[in-house]
């Protein structure tokens, strides 16, 4: 996957914020909210749009894509945890603990995040509207396909993206429930080449991302 | 007699090509389907002339996105007397799926399940008396590399029963089955009647949104009501629905597996052979060494046999031609026979025995797999160009000739691919190109040959990507097309198949270019030796006029010399001629015309022709190819525009600044 960096993952989130909470994501509340000045908040969702995370109708709101939901979310959940951890555990404030937790977020491993909530699963269920039990299978399971690592085996669980593309890569069998294995990375890091099935196929990252899979022990 | 129509479909990789020449006897047509460029073959089905058996692009489904599935779903809407499915066996599932389609569009099937020795590997039983009575089709085991199972399959397509055969019904199940049939059902009332389909076909193309059904039925005034039905069961399934027709029917094939596969627990070692040599040609480091080793050898085979056996062919047509000199009496008679046809045969056989020898070489690559890999490979490298990696196969093609690489763009799905590739061809310089940097290196470089030459074919390459880019940020931007790729296992093609497939492409290489050679040369000879009495080719002759007219408009490339134009007018017939042209004006050949270039003509002035003869309008072969493949004449103008530009452009700077600095 084309890696989002910090402030891509911060606008996914202010978006969801904004539509979980207002119903509705305007440019403005996005830059008002990230204190980002407007041509640079449509700068940086020209780019998720191209990235397939968001649309945007004209002069509409600002909407998350499946996909969109997908990396909001996982950003979100992550947030969530280091923040109550920070709060609950080393006792900080809430503005420390929020302001520490937007920017460990994004350069957290999967190893801490498993730690941490090992640590809160002891005293809570919930965090926000994030259930802990599947907080492993969301965070560390749940992957697009374009994040495998050579060797890794998955199981596909959804398939997003324009309609085209999806059709063709669903009609090559690439389907709910199928296991797929990620065997190669071409040079240059792009196309990946799969196991499905009884044959070889490679795909685009740019087609694996929309691919969501949950990874097989 | 009406001959029947038997239609051959399967997947890329099924091996449907092998059984198709065995069917055939080997004795195909080849031609084009109406409309689109797709490869059409088609042959009678050996000892029985009554069935003609056509042959449908490989295609995984019948989506009608590509040309090649369009072909393929309008052949069989004309609905085929039988259609034979050609499986891979190792693969059912995903070959299962065209299967269900086709048994869907209500077609009369066969299905060939190819590559049993494979599967037998992989399963320890394939019950196909169960396939075929759940399917409801003849079925017959295959090994088309072997032959085997062929007499079997001929048996079943002659004594194919036509019989009121019953309607495959897919069961989809629940809430969408309901609807499906609500949609028949009101079908049925309207007494809806289009060729080609039944009432289930339409209701689930329809709810499938295909639009060249839904356009079929709104002339009935069913397009609301069809909308409405889409509308309820999207919001139902929350997903579009073509994609839950195709979870479906994989489903549905998942299910028949169940009942007809038994897998082996341990699968033998043979079968990750393939698996493990891609562990090495695949390797992003050692991959890439292959891949440049075997495009290195390709050129020395290529270059190195072919030059071979092209000077004994030369060798062949230089005694004709004194033959015909010592014995043809009547001037213009014997002028016409040697200047004209033979130099005519001669040229086209210039690169023939090159062009022959790298269509093999290819044709065996891609035959046993290697080219699906070379896709995968140089993949992310094309995209700098803004091309993609199947694009890389006409390009190699085109250091041969160009007309086979237009053609052979065919693979690329997408249109903006296409068309870039398809402009940015004649730039790679073909083998006919060849002769003239030769001769004009002998004569200004003498001491740096080998890095000369080499310079030119860059400089081609070069240009060709930098063009790649910008007309494809220019004149295509928006097009997203899926790279979805086979890496299908490794097999060993017969001799038999590679010559027999090399062989096509030659056959068709040969009916569409050469005939069209032979007949500029001549023209071109028409031209030097006209008005009569003239000196052939020389300044009073039409060609030596209209260069005279040209010479000016380059004088500022360094070459103002009606020689020069009256060489770069003919090598547009075919590049080679501008040698030949240069060596009648010079009155040399050979080490002769060397020299003659050498004395008349500056070294700058020599380098700058040469860029100019490397970028320059192409062949008439490569714009009569661009004209077929584009369908269209603007293409072909916008390349012939755009190579003398550039052409121009380049060999303009070359001199200018060449002067500057005292060269």
């Amino acid at each position: 996957m084309q890696k989002l960096n910090i402030n891509n993952q911060d606008i996914l989130e202010t978006i969801y914020e904004l539509e979980k909470n207002k119903g509705k994501a305007r440019l403005t509340d996005i830059a008002l909210k990230l204190e980002f000045s407007k041509s640079r908040t449509n700068q940086e969702i020209k780019k998720l749009i191209s990235l397939g995370l968001v649309n945007e109708d004209k002069y509409g709101p600002i909407v998350l894509t499946k996909l969109g939901i997908f990396e909001a979310e996982r950003v979100m959940f992550t947030h969530l945890l280091i923040k109550t951890f920070l709060k609950n555990h080393l006792m900080l404030d809430e503005e420390t603990s929020e302001k520490d937790a937007c920017a460990i977020e994004h350069i957290i491993s999967e190893e801490t995040i498993k730690a941490i909530v090992k640590h809160l699963e002891a005293n809570l269920d919930n965090i926000g509207n994030f259930n802990l039990k599947e907080a492993e299978e969301y965070l560390v399971k749940k992957k697009r396909l374009s994040e495998l690592k050579v060797g890794q085996k998955a199981k596909i669980l959804k398939i997003e993206g324009l309609r085209s593309i999806k059709k063709r890569i669903m009609e090559f069998g690439i389907i709910k429930d199928e296991t797929i294995q990620l065997i190669g990375v071409a040079p240059f890091g792009d196309p990946l080449s799969f196991n499905l099935n009884d044959f070889n196929l490679s795909l685009r990252i740019k087609e694996a991302d929309n691919v969501i899979v949950e990874l097989i022990d | 007699m009406v001959k029947k129509e038997i239609d051959l479909i399967g997947n890329p990789n099924s091996g449907k090509t092998t059984i198709f020449n065995i069917l055939t006897g080997s004795n195909a047509k080849v031609g084009n389907w109406p409309g689109v460029t797709v490869e059409k073959k088609e042959g009678a089905l050996i000892n029985h002339p009554d069935f003609q058996i056509v042959d449908l692009p490989g295609i995984y489904s019948l989506s009608a996105y590509s040309d090649d599935e369009k072909v393929a779903k309008n052949s069989l809407l004309k609905k085929p007397s039988i259609v034979v499915d050609i499986l891979d066996s190792s693969n059912l599932k995903r070959n299962l799926y065209l299967t269900l389609q086709l048994l869907e569009m209500n077609q009369n099937v066969i299905l060939g399940l190819n590559i049993m020795d494979v599967a037998k590997k992989k399963y320890s039983e394939i019950k196909l008396d169960v396939l075929s009575e759940l399917l409801n089709v003849p079925i017959v085991p295959l090994i088309g590399q072997k032959g085997e199972g062929i007499n079997n399959l001929i048996d079943a397509i002659v004594e194919y029963k036509h019989h009121e055969t019953v309607e495959f019904r897919l069961p989809y199940g629940g809430e969408l089955e309901e609807h499906i049939k609500k949609i028949e059902d009101l079908l049925a009332e309207k007494k809806v009647s289009i060729s080609g389909y039944t009432y289930r076909m339409l209701a689930i193309q329809a709810l499938e949104g295909d639009e060249i059904v839904r356009s079929l039925l709104i002339p009935y005034g069913l397009d609301d009501f069809i909308q409405k039905e889409i509308n309820h069961l999207k919001s139902i399934f929350k997903d579009d629905l073509e994609m839950i027709f195709i979870e479906k029917r994989y489903g549905f094939i998942e299910g028949l597996l169940k009942q007809v596969l038994i897998r082996r627990k341990t699968i033998e070692n043979s079968l990750g052979a393939s698996d493990k040599v891609d562990k090495v040609i695949l390797n992003p480091v050692l991959g890439l060494l292959i891949f440049f080793g075997v495009m290195f050898a390709i050129f020395q085979v290529t270059f190195f046999f072919g030059d071979y056996i092209k000077s004994f062919l030369e060798l062949i047509i230089a005694n004709i031609s004194s033959f015909i000199g010592t014995s043809v009496d009547n001037k213009i008679l014997s002028s016409f026979l040697n200047d004209g046809l033979l130099s005519g045969v001669g040229t086209i056989i210039t690169f023939l025995p090159n062009l022959i020898l790298l269509f093999l070489l290819l044709t065996f690559l891609e035959d046993i797999g290697y080219m699906a890999r070379v896709a995968y490979l140089i993949d992310r490298f094309m995209r700098f160009f803004g091309l993609q990696g199947k694009a890389f196969i006409p390009l190699i093609t085109g250091f041969g000739c160009t007309v086979p690489a237009v053609m052979s763009t065919r693979t690329l799905e997408s249109k903006s691919d296409r068309f870039t590739t398809i402009m940015i061809a004649p730039l790679i310089s073909c083998s006919a190109r060849l002769p003239i940097y030769i001769l004009f290196i002998s004569a200004f470089f003498p001491n740096y040959k080998g890095s000369m030459l080499f310079l030119v074919y860059m400089l081609g390459i070069i240009l060709a990507v930098s063009m790649a880019k910008l007309f494809k940020s220019a004149f295509f931007r928006s097009e997203a097309a899926p790279f979805v790729l086979e890496l299908p296992p490794y097999r060993i093609p017969t001799a038999k198949a590679t010559f027999l497939h090399t062989w096509y492409r030659v056959k068709e290489f040969l009916s569409r270019a050469s005939t069209l050679i032979l007949a500029m040369v001549i023209i071109i000879w028409a031209l030097s030796i006209l008005p009569l009495g003239v000196v052939y080719g020389s300044k009073d002759s039409i060609i030596g006029i209209i260069g005279s007219v040209i010479a000016p408009i380059l004088k500022p490339v360094g070459f103002g010399t009606y020689e020069a134009a009256s060489a770069l007018i003919s090598g547009i017939v075919a590049k080679e001629v501008v040698v030949s042209t240069l060596s009648t004006i010079y009155g040399a050949q050979g080490g002769g015309l060397v020299h003659a270039l050498a004395t008349q003509w500056t070294q700058l002035q020599g380098f700058s022709f040469m860029l100019m003869s490397a970028i320059y309008v192409p062949c008439l072969a490569t714009l009569a190819t661009i004209k077929q493949e584009t369908k269209s004449w603007n293409w072909m103008f916008f390349v012939i525009a755009y190579t003398s530009a550039l052409g121009y452009l380049v060999s303009f700077i070359v001199y200018q600044v060449g002067s500057l600095l005292g060269f």
